[in-house]
């Protein structure tokens, strides 16, 4: 037999496969050098400023793991990760449970359905600074609408919601689920409409009532995107910044600095970057550990 | 050629019209351009300078003041401003600085100057001075010295800034006192007197806070009081913190014993628009918004030198400053110390308006000047000022004050107490 035509193809099949994955390599490029440039240089450059002491005239001296040390010593590193977590737990169960609320309400044939579904969405749009700034005026004790509405329903005081440690956060939490309900509403949205209505169909040919069929159709059906839907909303209420920074400033009394604030304000305030840098660093190992159990603790085959 | 290849050569080909003719669009805009390019180069192109201010409100309206008189007053530069917010001026101004890029002239309050010139990111400004014709020897000698280091001149100083006592005159009627009577009465009060006092206006004026706090910024009101009471910031070598004292402690006391009894509003985050609004009798106000209020037709307010309530007359003050950063080109360097010197010169007379006591002696004796309102009264307590202690590291210093401070009046925290973590932390940040 001859085997010069298979030794053709194979040379054809190992060139097309080095095309392909030269094509491969060309098609991340793009994703791959911003990455580099703007994600994986500054973390590297970050570890290396988080073993000196650095402020605003450059590296000062070398300190090894000095930084790290001091940060584990202080115990308002402490106070601040409990504060992250705090808002994780206040805030991830409400916006999600909201969302979905809003989505099944949507996803009924109601009238005008698009605009609410826009309504809904329309302030996750906005930036934080925006958010912020209109939630500072709303919640303003003395000529707030928030307490205007409040006294009209009855309420005898004033509630000084960023300045009273039991309001704080739940007005924090109010703004934040108001501006990414939408978005959290629309990922659902997707799920709900995902989930095939000949299951519903048949179960209510079996006699199943609307409660039996949201527990165990609706919930189940949702399963994949509620998976991600949690990992993203701990992940962003971790990060939670721009809104303490605005409406409270991390106050009353710093009981809502959060761990980015902490951050944000031993570098550009108190001038250690070193230090920052180094808080950044376990701030970033703590949140990659949170994923990974995410990640075990859900669907592994997912 | 393959059907695929020729529809992307004709692809290519179109975009490849559509780029010439684009291009020669842009040409077509140069040639209309060159027609009036003779014109345009027998007048030199003015220098454009740009210039970062923090000053926010009824301030930085004068500032746009001074900028536009500027610009009509001359032909050859041209300054822009942009307007920044304070609370993170500084943290972009330092960005700035280090990225190498940003004003072309900036405020910079002297307490923060330190640091910049360590890390030569400014430029000392004597020759320029002297080429712009800026005379050093018109500014207050305790403004320029507090800019001096190493015998060189780092920033032209502007203004000492500071608190008065504001009043509202119209509250004082309803309340049955008289003015005049008030104001001699708070000068030589204890503390418990001057509380004892607000009671009554209490009484008397319900739904009104007697006093306004600077809650937001707690550690100037605090710093005023501790202040006169004898107290310091520092060691005198600057190297530990000196602020866990008996002097502390009763200042923080008194101001928690205000905002316990309500005589003062904790919770109040704007206590200069509830002063302007007509909800607070006094306020510890900053002298920059006497313009703001005195000019309001609709109440009478009136100011006050701060009641001396813990013995001495010291207390908290800043000055302004206009500084040129290090990568500025020459060309720039003199049109902004041009700038800065109409500023000193001409454009402080504006800015006393406002109410900052200007830092260059001319205008302050200057008739104008003189005849504003309580200028007299400004010009006497301007004396009073304790400047910040002369370190690089105030900056720090001073979020770590501000933050304790709050820690201790939002959590009714024991002052005994929060005085040993201020002290502390202080003093790690001083060892670091």
């Amino acid at each position: 037999m001859d085997t010069k035509p298979i030794e053709l193809r194979k040379k054809r099949v190992s060139g097309n496969r080095a095309k392909a994955e030269l094509k491969a390599i060309l098609y991340i490029v793009p994703f791959l050098i911003p990455f580099a440039l703007f994600y994986l240089w500054p973390v590297l450059r970050g570890t290396w400023i988080s073993l000196h002491v650095w402020n605003i005239q450059g590296m000062q001296r070398y300190v090894a793991l000095d930084n790290y040390k001091r940060i584990f010593e202080n115990s308002d590193f402490y106070k601040y990760l409990w504060n992250s977590f705090y808002f994780v737990l206040i805030c991830a169960p409400t916006v999600l449970i909201l969302g979905l609320i809003l989505a099944l309400i949507i996803n009924q044939r109601i009238w005008l359905r698009t605009l609410i579904r826009s309504v809904y969405f329309l302030p996750y749009v906005l930036s934080v600074s925006v958010i912020s700034f209109i939630w500072l005026k709303l919640f303003d004790p003395k000529n707030g609408p928030v307490n205007g509405l409040l006294g009209l329903l009855g309420l005898p005081q004033d509630i000084n919601w960023l300045t009273d440690h039991r309001f704080v956060w739940w007005a924090i939490t109010f703004a934040t689920d108001w501006w990414t309900v939408g978005f959290v509403m629309v990922l659902f949205l997707a799920g709900l409409q995902e989930i095939p209505q000949d299951h519903y169909e048949a179960a209510t040919i079996d006699g199943a009532g609307t409660w039996s069929k949201f527990w165990h159709i609706t919930i189940p059906g949702l399963s994949r995107v509620m998976k991600i839907q949690v990992f993203y909303q701990v992940i962003s209420c971790l990060k939670l910044f721009g809104q303490v920074q605005i409406m409270t400033g991390g106050g009353p009394g710093n009981s809502t600095n959060t761990m980015i604030r902490y951050i944000y304000v031993t570098g550009f305030k108190k001038d250690m970057f070193g230090l920052a840098s180094a808080q950044s660093i376990v701030f970033c190992v703590i949140m990659l550990l949170i994923a990974v159990i995410q990640f075990k603790l859900t669907d592994r085959k997912d | 050629m393959s059907a695929e290849g020729e529809s992307v050569g004709k692809k290519l080909s179109a975009w490849l019209f559509v780029m010439v003719a684009c291009m020669g669009l842009l040409v077509g805009c140069d040639g209309s351009d060159k027609a009036e390019a003779p014109v345009r180069k027998s007048a030199k192109a003015p220098v454009e300078i740009l210039f970062w201010n923090p000053f926010g409100g009824g301030e930085g309206d004068y500032v746009g003041q001074i900028i536009k008189d500027f610009n009509e007053s001359q032909q050859g530069i041209v300054v822009r401003q942009l307007r920044l917010e304070s609370n993170e001026y500084y943290v972009r101004l330092s960005t700035a600085l280090s990225f190498g890029k940003g004003p072309d002239v900036a405020v910079a309050h002297a307490d923060r100057v330190s640091p910049f010139v360590k890390a030569k990111q400014i430029i000392p400004l004597d020759g320029l001075a002297q080429l712009a014709g800026l005379d050093f020897s018109h500014i207050e000698s305790t403004n320029r010295n507090s800019v001096v280091y190493n015998g060189e001149t780092y920033a032209v100083p502007i203004d000492t800034h500071f608190h008065m006592l504001y009043y509202n005159k119209d509250l004082l009627a309803k309340a049955g006192l008289g003015e005049d009577e008030v104001i001699s009465k708070l000068r030589h009060l204890t503390p418990q007197e001057f509380m004892d006092f607000l009671t009554l206006l209490q009484n008397r004026l319900p739904g009104v806070q007697p006093l306004a706090v600077n809650t937001p910024f707690f550690q100037e009101p605090f710093l005023d009081m501790y202040y006169e009471a004898g107290g310091e910031l520092l060691t005198p070598d600057m190297k530990h913190a000196a602020i866990n004292n008996e002097k502390a402690l009763e200042v923080l006391r008194f101001y928690q014993k205000l905002f316990a009894s309500g005589l003062s509003d904790l919770n109040d985050k704007t206590p200069w628009d509830t002063f302007h609004n007509g909800q607070a009798v006094f306020w510890m106000g900053g002298i920059w918004e006497a313009g703001h209020h005195l000019k309001d037709s609709s109440f009478q307010s009136g100011i006050a030198e701060l009641p001396s309530l813990f013995g001495g007359n010291k207390q908290w003050g800043s000055s302004h400053t206009l500084v040129i950063p290090t990568y500025v080109t020459k060309e720039k360097q003199l049109a902004a110390m041009a700038f800065i010197r109409y500023f000193s010169e001409v454009g402080s007379l504006t800015w006393g308006e406002a109410g900052h006591v200007p830092a260059n002696s001319t205008v302050q004796n200057d008739s104008h000047y003189q005849n504003l309102p309580y200028r007299k009264l400004f010009l006497e307590s301007s004396r009073h000022v304790k400047l910040a202690p002369n370190t690089d590291k105030y900056s720090a210093l001073y979020t770590v004050l501000s933050e304790e401070l709050q820690n201790i009046i939002a959590n009714r925290q024991d002052p005994k107490k929060g005085l040993v973590d201020l002290e502390q932390k202080l003093n790690e940040l001083l060892a670091s």
